[in-house]
């Protein structure tokens, strides 16, 4: 009860969009039940199609945020500063009707911040509970490396609970609920980068790279006089991402592709060129995200080509190359993109 | 600078040029091997800077070969060039100078001169044997296969020569070989990837061509081939002469007798041996003044046991005297005339040495000789050369033939009369039949001979039946001397020792003598070849001394009977005999195959079979058509096993599905093998998806054909990777479209290796292969088990 409440609370704090500028109307499903394919990829278009509007020339860094959305997965964002991390999180998070909460990592910004507090009121007499930044649909996380670890923790903790617990007091955290976490990888004073273990919480890292001149010329003109995010209208709502969730939890994966997962996971761990390779979890990770690739192409079974997809933003930050390898300068993407090309395609598994 | 590839052309030029050292033994002096050497080097330097400026393999060896003749011409056509380029005038003076080589090596026997003509035949053969292994050894990178070249080319030297070669010239040139090998597979090695492992569904990787499955397979491919030619040439082509080896390396030890570059008639002769096709190799070239030419004669023979002609023990007085006694039974009344024959070039090792019979006179230069005091055959301590005698040549009458006239018996041994014991009865009957009664010697010897050369339907051949059929019909193998009288087939030897035999049955001396026919003539100089050697009959008349016979008829050897030994037309026609004599030793010589004489033509007309098929194709045509036949038949069959074992394979493993998914997954995995036969083959760990993008862009794949492709993909798709339940679609049709499609898109080469030679085909043989390899070994395993038992048992 007290949760539900918390809840709406923090839905009428959220600031009510300036205007509807986008001609996306929003798409509601009623709550409850899972959505059709058909509904799934008609939202996650609509979806894209507004960040797209925002977020110029990555369809691809796009479509992945979506993925992991729909995977119930947590997204980092790792780039230099300036090209818009901060942005796609703002924009996916615009782009759905449901609450949101931007936290702006500080090294003094304690875990209660994070979590919430339980104060006395003095009029029921009684210690009541205030929800933390975490109480929401969409968590943006800005700049995370620059807190505290004991705040890290905090957050990374819900995160994978799905639950808060304060003084004894568990309190569930709303679905769907997705943390967009940004880390910035060049500027390291005063940091506290991620342990490898945290960031493995992460079901992907994307890195959204520099866009390319022509995107850059229609951002400055796009982006010159007024933010389109400021426009920016929701095209759907929590519940219907709810519903697509749902409806990508159904997705059918064979015998065949969860071996083909697994052997990638072995692969990476017994690769000579790799220190760390995958743990258990990323095979988890990687076959939720290849349901949700397979969802939002309209299919009701994951294909090798599902998982393909996704391995690099779901693997490449949570392996680590040995020296040799970096030496040799070669990227983790290049490891994986090998692993893939020696480990056999799983013919039947039925 | 690698892409000159320097290193391995300079090698394979080496290898070139070593080949070419036993070419020192068959010309001299030595001058061919600088030019022969600036010939490789012009190849090799040309190949290097060839192979810097373009890949092409074409341009690359007609660089090579103009590279060849621009530097022949440099060395050879000085008059003839303009501006350092041949002019038309050098195809004239090429042609002159190889002309001039062909005369020389055909004139003259090993070591022959080297003149102009020898160096440019020479260095242009060697330059284009440097151009084809520094094409395999260097830009196909196969030395192997460059071993071929350079092997023939050694071959050509060593076959030549005629006497063992040294083994330093093929310690040489192999070890050139072997280091060629062995750069290349090192070479090999090295490309060999370190980053892609071994395929884990155990299935071989097409594509590692570099790796130990790409030696291998060259390796079977090699024996397959090997042992399919094997087969298929000598049943196409039935009679492929043998020439190559009998006339080189096989040439010693044989039953002609010649070994060692000297040439030297065996002492012994063996009637049950078959010859083989005999060398051509000049033995000696004589020039004479003699109207009627007489065989040469090396020795003579009078021991026969079992078989086989035995030397006898000689006596011979050496010594280097140049008048000879006339022999001391010859009557001074028999008519004769003194001939003189002038040797050159005689190869014949001593202590042999060829004369004609009775000697004169004679010149030996510094060689000492001697006459047998028994059989007065020369010989020598060592070689003659060149050397001449003057001879007799006796033309007895008809009167002093038939007068039996007493007189000095020397010379006749107690072998002379011996008849071979084994086939007596059948020589006392023939010599019954064929010897008139109270006939005289003379008669007696012209009736035998008469005999085994026309009337008793003798066919001349090299090749001697191993059995006769006896009156039973039974195939019987009687004494030599017996086989020969009644399967009437054989050589020289084998009719002169019939009448050897007949001879001393009806009661006169007679001996077998060993030699040379005249030879031809060329422009008044005789030429005497190994093909010439010839075995004939001495019989011997009182007053007269021996008398040569010729029972043997004129087939593949141009034999020519003695006037005296025929029996006279008209009495005392000894013109019409000379005549005949004459005309056969002048015309000299075209050698037919035997059809000109009656007696070696006519049993095999006569005894073909009556039907009107054996009519149109003798016995022997008919087996070779069989043969042949036979050899298309198997060829066809060889060459649908593999395509039928893929077909099979298919239909078997969908026949043995289990469950539509499993068909739709042998329907895909026939057509990605299909199409990687076809030489498209998608990257390694492709999703169905993958490989059909890359197979549309791979084969320009287009409407109805993307569509067919489609399907298949999804139909893949769906039974592998879709829930339980769902609809799989058969795509049989669909994956014979692409195949088509794909096929289409294809060069024709790779189209019939994928028809022919289908990997599908190969595993179904190699499975089959290994299941037999089971069964074989399945005894053994049953008793290495019933060991471990017995064993555990005792503990």
């Amino acid at each position: 009860m007290q949760g539900r409440h918390e809840d709406d609370a923090i839905k009428q704090a959220r600031p009510t969009p300036v205007g509807t500028t986008n001609p996306e109307t929003l798409l509601s499903l009623p709550a409850g039940s899972p959505a059709s394919l058909g509904q799934v990829t008609e939202v996650a278009g609509r979806l894209a199609r507004a960040i797209n509007s925002v977020i110029e020339g990555k369809p691809d860094v796009v479509h992945t945020a979506i993925t992991v959305l729909l995977a119930e997965g947590h997204l980092l964002l790792e780039d230099v500063p300036g090209v818009g991390k901060t942005m796609l999180a703002k924009t996916l998070a615009r782009s759905i009707d449901c609450s949101v909460r931007r936290v702006q990592f500080t090294p003094d910004l304690l875990p209660s911040d994070i979590t919430g507090v339980s104060v006395f009121n003095q009029d029921v007499r009684d210690f009541e509970f205030r929800p933390g930044a975490i109480f929401a649909n969409v968590v943006v996380g800005d700049e995370i490396n620059r807190a505290s670890p004991k705040t890290q923790s905090a957050l990374l903790e819900s995160m994978e609970e799905g639950q808060v617990t304060v003084d004894g007091q568990t309190y569930d955290l709303p679905k769907p609920f997705i943390v967009m976490a940004t880390q910035n990888p060049i500027e390291m004073e005063g940091t506290y980068p991620l342990p490898e273990a945290q960031r493995d919480r992460f079901m992907a890292r994307i890195s959204l790279g520099y866009p390319s001149a022509r995107a850059e010329v229609a951002m400055l003109d796009s982006h010159g006089q007024v933010s389109p995010l400021e426009t920016l209208s929701p095209v759907t709502d929590a519940a219907t991402v709810s519903a697509m969730v749902r409806a990508v939890r159904s997705v059918f994966t064979s015998d065949a592709i969860k071996q083909y997962v697994v052997d990638l996971s072995a692969a990476t761990r017994s690769s000579s060129a790799l220190r760390l390779g995958a743990s258990p979890r990323a095979s988890l990770h990687m076959l939720r995200a290849s349901r949700a690739h397979a969802a939002l192409d309209g299919r009701d079974h994951v294909l090798p080509d599902d998982v393909q997809a996704i391995v690099l933003p779901v693997l490449a930050h949570r392996i680590i190359p040995t020296g040799e390898t970096q030496l040799a300068r070669r990227s983790t993407g290049e490891v994986l993109q090998d692993l893939m090309r020696r480990v056999p395609v799983p013919a039947s598994g039925r | 600078m690698s892409r000159g590839r320097i290193a391995d052309s300079l090698i394979a030029g080496a290898a070139s040029a070593v080949v070419a050292w036993p070419l020192t033994t068959l010309f001299t002096p030595n001058t061919w091997i600088r030019p022969m050497l600036g010939m490789v080097f012009a190849v090799v330097l040309v190949g290097i800077l060839a192979r810097m400026l373009t890949t092409s393999w074409i341009a690359i060896a007609a660089a090579q070969l103009v590279g060849v003749v621009l530097a022949g011409s440099w060395l050879f056509g000085r008059g003839h060039l303009w501006h350092a380029l041949p002019t038309p005038d050098m195809v004239l003076a090429f042609n002159n100078l190889l002309v001039d080589a062909r005369e020389t090596i055909q004139n003259y026997a090993a070591p022959a001169p080297t003149n102009r003509g020898i160096t440019l035949a020479i260095g242009l053969a060697i330059g284009v044997v440097a151009t084809i292994v520094d094409h395999l050894a260097v830009m196909r990178r196969s030395p192997a296969l460059a071993g071929l070249p350079l092997l023939t080319a050694f071959l050509i030297s060593a076959s030549n020569s005629g006497e063992s070669l040294h083994p330093m010239f093929f310690i040489a040139a192999g070890g050139l070989w072997l280091l060629m090998l062995g750069r290349q597979g090192i070479a090999s090695l090295r490309r060999w990837s370190t980053t892609v492992p071994m395929s884990t569904t155990g299935r071989r990787n097409t594509d590692d061509h570099d790796g130990a499955y790409g030696y291998a397979a060259v390796g079977r491919t090699l024996a397959v081939a090997g042992l399919v030619a094997a087969v298929v040439v000598p049943v196409v082509i039935p009679h492929f002469p043998t020439r190559y080896l009998i006339d080189g390396l096989g040439r010693s030890g044989n039953s002609t007798g010649f070994s060692d570059g000297q040439i030297g008639l065996k002492s012994t002769l063996d009637l049950t041996k078959s010859l083989n096709n005999p060398s051509k190799a000049p033995v000696l070239s004589y020039t004479t003044n003699a109207a009627i030419l007489t065989p040469l004669r090396v020795g003579v023979l009078n021991t026969y046991l079992a078989d086989t002609w035995r030397e006898d023990p000689d006596d011979v007085d050496y010594g280097r005297r140049t008048t000879v006694n006339p022999p001391p039974d010859l009557a001074a009344d028999v008519p004769r005339e003194t001939y003189r024959i002038s040797v050159e070039d005689s190869r014949i090792e001593a202590p042999q040495i060829a004369a004609p019979t009775p000697l004169v006179s004679a010149d030996l230069g510094r060689v000492t000789w001697g006459l047998d005091r028994n059989t007065s055959v020369a010989t020598v301590r060592r070689a003659a050369r060149s050397y001449s005698f003057s001879y007799l040549a006796l033309n007895p009458t008809q009167d002093s033939l038939a007068q039996d006239r007493q007189g000095a018996t020397g010379g006749i041994l107690q072998e002379d009369l011996q008849v071979d014991p084994a086939s007596q009865d059948i020589l006392s009957r023939l010599v019954d039949d064929v010897v008139p009664q109270n006939a005289s010697r003379i008669e007696a010897a012209r009736a035998i001979q008469k005999y085994l050369r026309t009337d008793g339907g003798f066919t001349y051949s090299l090749k001697l039946p191993e059995t006769v059929k006896n009156q039973f019909g039974q195939d019987e193998r009687p004494d030599a001397i017996s086989l020969f009288l009644r399967s009437k087939t054989g050589y020289c030897v084998q009719f002169a020792t019939a009448m050897v035999m007949m001879a001393r049955q009806a009661g006169i001396p007679a001996r077998m003598a060993i030699g040379f026919l005249p030879g031809t003539a060329d422009k008044g100089t005789y030429t005497v070849r190994s093909s010439d050697a010839h075995a004939w009959p001495e019989l011997y008349f009182q007053g007269i001394g021996w008398l040569r016979f010729e029972p043997t008829p004129s087939g593949t050897q141009n034999t020519v009977a003695p006037p005296y030994s025929l029996a006279p037309t008209t009495p005392g026609g000894g013109s019409s005999a000379t005549n005949t004599a004459t005309g056969g030793a002048t015309t000299s010589a075209p050698r037919t195959d035997g059809r000109n004489d009656p007696g070696a033509t006519d049993p095999v007309s006569t005894t073909g079979s009556g039907s009107t098929f054996g009519n149109w194709f003798g016995p022997r045509t008919r087996t070779t058509v069989l043969w042949i036949v036979l050899g298309l038949l198997i060829g066809i069959l060889g060459s649908l096993a593999v395509p039928l074992a893929a077909r099979r394979r298919l239909r078997r493993r969908l026949r043995h599905a289990p469950d539509e998914s499993t068909r739709v997954e042998i329907e895909w995995q026939a057509m990605i093998e299909r199409i990687g036969d076809l030489g498209v083959i998608p990257p390694r760990g492709s999703t169905p998806r993958q490989a059909g993008r890359f197979y549309q862009r791979e084969a320009y794949l287009e409407g109805d054909q993307t569509e067919a492709l489609h399907r298949v993909v999804a139909g893949v798709e769906r039974s592998r990777y879709a829930p339980p339940g769902a609809t799989i679609a058969d795509i049989r049709t669909d994956t014979q479209t692409v195949v088509k499609a794909v096929s289409g898109a294809r060069r024709r080469k790779d189209r019939m290796r994928a028809a022919w030679w289908p990997t599908e085909g190969l595993i179904e043989w190699r499975e089959r292969r290994a299941s037999v390899g089971r069964i074989l070994r399945r005894p053994v395993v049953r008793f290495q088990d019933w060991r471990e038992a017995r064993r555990d048992f005792r503990a």
